[in-house]
């Protein structure tokens, strides 16, 4: 594995671990209490990314996520992904197919529970929105390990 | 003009949506990465480009993409609470302030976040803007489009090289 690569591995799991810091803030400002003060500015700046509906939140104990159920799927599923680029199982994007099916999986649940043909479920929220964040991310990450690769090359 | 026009219709596309209430919630994680993908799509049919295209393309275009939807999403933004004199803010400033209330920081600290925020809502009730809000939904706006739309145009790229081939 050539130097910027391995940068780029590095500083997308650096950012992911911010990433999750930052969805997972009640937890953390548990640890920290002083750092409390920032939530409603977190609030406000994740509230751009997922409507953050109290009652399809993810809770662990007393706290909860930031991010719906389904979004928490989305980039635990890009998080699972980059580990399994980490361990070399990628080297090009999965068929297209593969998008489109896990996205009309993904956007079937959302149909059927704004329906009201069955209730919402976190477990499916967060499954289907695993399987689309796991592949959607290999269609961000490889093409730009290519771009990394075609601008700066292999040395670093 | 004709090489940034694909990102200017998709990312303007992509403003009106990010203001209308139902769309609002999956603007910036749903549909500015859609816009990337259609600025690429009409990259090709309108600019007359033969696939495959360049990665760095598709990330400049998810990039510019993502910063006119910024644009248009905070320009409408604003005009709407001009003219109506209230937005998401003042709405949920009850809510804001009892979850200031909850935190677990000195009662000074507190204060002064409840009263900026409040100075904020006062403002916008008032005159209808708030350059402090105004400058806070914008940085919120160009920073996760940009972030969104980056993501979008490398999707895409690939999508329409893989289609197209």
């Amino acid at each position: 594995m050539s130097g910027s690569i391995l940068f780029l591995r590095l500083s997308c799991s650096f950012v992911l671990v911010l990433f999750f810091g930052l969805i997972m803030f009640p937890v953390v400002a548990s640890f920290l209490p002083e750092l409390g003060l920032f939530k409603p500015f977190i609030d406000n700046g994740i509230s751009n990314i997922c409507h953050q509906d109290s009652q399809k939140l993810i809770e662990f104990g007393q706290y909860s996520t930031m991010v719906c159920a389904r979004c928490f799927g989305i980039y635990l599923g890009g998080a699972a992904s980059l580990v399994l680029v980490f361990i070399s199982c990628f080297s090009d994007v999965p068929r297209l197919k593969l998008l489109a099916g896990t996205s009309f999986i993904l956007l079937s649940d959302v149909l059927l529970v704004n329906i009201g043909v069955y209730n919402y479920s976190k477990t499916f929220a967060f499954i289907t929105g695993f399987l689309l964040g796991s592949v959607g991310f290999l269609y961000f990450y490889i093409p730009l390990e290519k771009f990394i690769i075609e601008k700066i090359g292999n040395q670093f | 003009m004709k090489k940034i026009l694909p990102a200017l219709v998709a990312g303007f596309g992509a403003g009106v949506f990010s203001i209308i209430p139902i769309t609002k919630a999956l603007a910036c994680c749903f549909i500015v990465p859609l816009a990337a993908i259609a600025a690429i799509y009409l990259q090709v049919r309108v600019n007359g480009e033969i696939p495959p295209i360049a990665i760095s393309k598709g990330i400049v275009l998810g990039l510019l993409t993502g910063i006119f939807a910024a644009f248009f999403g905070t320009l409408f933004d604003v005009i709407i609470t001009m003219i109506t004199k209230t937005n998401d803010l003042v709405e949920g400033l009850p809510q804001m302030q009892q979850a200031f209330q909850d935190l677990p920081v000195s009662d000074e600290l507190k204060q002064q976040a409840i009263d900026m925020i409040g100075a904020m809502a006062d403002e916008i009730s008032e005159k209808g803007f708030s350059l402090l809000y105004t400058f806070s939904i914008g940085f919120n706006n160009f920073l996760f489009d940009a972030i969104f739309g980056f993501i979008g145009g490398l999707i895409g790229i690939q999508i329409i090289n893989k289609r197209m081939k």
